[in-house]
């Protein structure tokens, strides 16, 4: 009876191992459809992606932090996060996209640079 | 390769026994919380004199820190470049630690006041902790030009008056602000009070395209420089002299100068499309 009853316990233990669900996707492919170079403007990259990371040039330049979804080839905006130091690190993101903008807040060039390999 | 191996072996062996203290080289390898696309080589694309602050940061993306003044972008890397075990022993007590050291490696990009890169200087510091050691950029250096050319230094003490429109307000003339320092960047206005340190995040930053009005108050023989954003608010500055004894004497003619600059900085208002 009493190794029955272990013998059920270990195999339930290590069925549940199996049981767990994988996370959640986080990306989406096509978050990066929307710009379009001489045609996007700030306010609608904004809009989209939300506040960026940096801004440069008086937010001629918006850079933004992008984590990176293997599963579906998806991007995420992640925040800027930083160690004790003040420096941040790139461990959450993979990417950082570079949106350049002319002095009407139209989209003049973009580029998508691979910043944690 | 084998025999020379075994006396390396021998002699970290040894140098153990001697020390209680053991570091172990390894290959360099990225430590994973810096950013891994820069290299040693990283500058060499970039033409000084030519290369734009634009152009290096479509190249590599968002620096990892900035200057106030965005005439220096500095880019960090990590490698860890070996382990350290430190073994103590006191009357049979014993125990071991141990962690890894970092190499920090910093490229300073350096711009004039066109934007136009000039040099790239880099640094590079052992770590026990990562992330530590910072080069040190020089976030006050921006000189600003009033209308007439002449160049006025920024970075000033002064006091900052929230909710204040000049003199105009109720009560203004016998408001006192909160004592700080004033600094105008290419793109921002920024307050510190002196109660900050300066490596925090401002009490106030207020980007210069959010700025619809600027002008300079008179009362008396005091002036203020009052902004209007686009959201409503009005903030009001008073910048004194450098070295003003007790933070009394104002410095007219850098609000003035301060005025122009934000002033020049203004863009009419672009329906976007």
């Amino acid at each position: 009876m009493n190794a029955n009853f272990f013998l059920v316990l270990i195999m339930a233990f290590a069925l549940a191992g199996c049981a767990t669900t994988p996370p959640p996707l986080k990306g989406s492919p096509d978050l990066l459809g929307f710009l379009s170079d001489g045609k996007t403007t700030r306010t609608q990259a904004i809009m989209t992606l939300g506040q960026p990371s940096g801004a440069f040039e008086a937010q001629r330049i918006l850079t933004y932090r992008l984590g990176f979804e293997p599963r579906n080839s998806g991007y995420y905006v992640v925040e800027r996060e930083a160690v004790g130091s003040g420096w941040p690190t790139w461990t959450a993101a993979k990417f950082s996209l570079v949106l350049v903008f002319d002095d009407a807040g139209i989209l003049r060039k973009h580029s998508l640079v691979e910043v944690n390999q | 390769m084998f025999r020379c191996g075994w006396r390396l072996a021998l002699l970290l062996a040894l140098a153990y026994c001697l020390t209680g203290c053991l570091i172990i080289p390894t290959p360099h390898a990225d430590s994973g919380y810096a950013r891994t696309n820069i290299g040693q080589h990283t500058p060499e694309q970039f033409v000084p004199g030519r290369t734009t602050r634009e152009d290096i940061i479509v190249a590599l993306g968002e620096p990892d820190a900035v200057s106030r003044d965005e005439r220096q972008l500095a880019y960090r890397f990590e490698k860890v470049i070996a382990l350290w075990i430190v073994a103590a022993a006191s009357q049979g007590a014993g125990g071991v630690a141990g962690g890894t050291i970092y190499k920090n490696h910093f490229y300073v990009f350096e711009f004039d006041p066109l934007g136009r890169f000039q040099t790239a200087k880099q640094t590079g510091q052992l770590s026990m902790v990562q992330g530590t050691h910072e080069p040190l950029l020089n976030p006050a250096a921006l000189s600003f030009g009033s209308s007439n050319g002449v160049a006025v230094a920024v970075s000033r003490g002064g006091y900052w008056l929230p909710d204040v429109d000049g003199f105009r307000s109720k009560g203004a003339k016998f408001t006192i602000g909160e004592p700080g320092e004033l600094m105008l960047t290419e793109s921002n206005l920024v307050f510190t009070t002196e109660s900050q340190f300066a490596s925090a995040e401002p009490n106030l930053k207020l980007p210069l395209a959010s700025i619809v009005g600027v002008y300079v108050d008179k009362y008396l023989f005091l002036r203020r420089l009052v902004v209007h954003t686009d959201t409503g608010t009005v903030h009001s500055f008073e910048i004194l002299q450098p070295n003003s004894i007790g933070g009394v004497w104002q410095d007219k003619p850098a609000m003035q100068a301060a005025c122009d600059f934000i002033q020049s900085k203004i863009k009419p208002t672009q329906p976007e499309k």
